[in-house]
């Protein structure tokens, strides 16, 4: 597993990539928090080189969520892969999450 | 070799996290030579990824211990799994399968969801000092009838 961050302003760009598994959460949730603590107040989190999620995973990105929600923030993930969303959707996460393909592509195209 | 013999695959390791993903990867390789389709061993990973860091988490709080896998090629194609420990196993089994109930908040108590989602057999066996066995089969979606042909 490896995690690129990337901070403007209160919004960092992470980009994980590997598997998001028991062995590899406390690395992301330490790196998140880390930026939750210096004032982050949006989180947008590439999936797209992630291969595999499991309920580890889902617990630091749900527990991030949760975090940013009490200080005003959220969180976008982007570019799941199918399989991926589609745990991140059956553990109750869909309602809680924006999955905002279009809205960051607009972005980085500006 | 005789191919009509059904394949198996015993591990033991010590419950660490960085293993987790070694037991997967032995349980997708294994189920990528039966008649799973590709969406099926990806439920199977997760599957398994789930009773091993229950095992992992839980059994040994307080010494290092082993956890102990056998997958099993079912006749149809399918696969048995049985992820047992010798830990400290689970007071009230039921209560333990209930998604609210967890000792780990951030898992939202989802591992024993997904285990018995990603499942078509699932059972626990445990009890108070007696370690913890989680046996789940998996039968293929769609079975390749020309492999059983001839």
């Amino acid at each position: 597993m490896a995690i690129r961050t990337q901070r403007r302003g209160t919004e960092v760009v992470a980009r994980l990539s590997g598997d998001l598994d028991l062995n590899t959460a406390d690395e992301i949730r330490t790196i998140l928090d880390h930026h939750i603590d210096a004032g982050c107040r949006h989180i947008v989190l590439y999936l797209q080189d992630v291969a595999f999620i499991d309920s580890s995973g889902i617990g630091v990105i749900l527990g991030r969520i949760r975090r940013l929600r009490e200080v005003g923030g959220r969180m976008t993930i982007v570019r799941a892969r199918p399989h991926v969303r589609r745990l991140l959707e059956f553990s109750g996460l869909g309602g809680l999450l924006s999955f905002d393909v279009e809205g960051v592509r607009e972005r980085e195209q500006q | 070799m005789n191919s009509s013999e059904r394949n198996f695959v015993d591990m033991v390791f010590l419950a660490r996290p960085e293993n987790v993903g070694l037991c997967r990867l032995a349980a997708a390789t294994f189920a990528a030579n039966l008649a799973f389709s590709l969406p099926d061993v990806e439920e199977l990973k997760v599957a398994v990824s789930e009773a091993v860091s229950n095992a992992v988490i839980h059994a040994y709080p307080d010494l290092p211990g082993k956890v102990f896998v056998h997958f099993e090629e079912l006749p149809n194609g399918g696969m048995a799994v049985e992820v047992r420990d010798d830990g400290i196993g689970i007071a009230d089994v039921e209560q333990a399968r209930k998604p609210s109930v967890t000792s780990d908040p951030e898992r939202m108590g989802l591992g024993f969801v997904f285990m018995e989602s990603f499942s078509d057999e699932f059972s626990v066996e445990s009890a108070p000092g007696r370690g913890t066995r989680v046996r789940m089969v998996k039968h293929p979606t769609r079975v390749d009838e020309a492999s059983g042909a001839s």
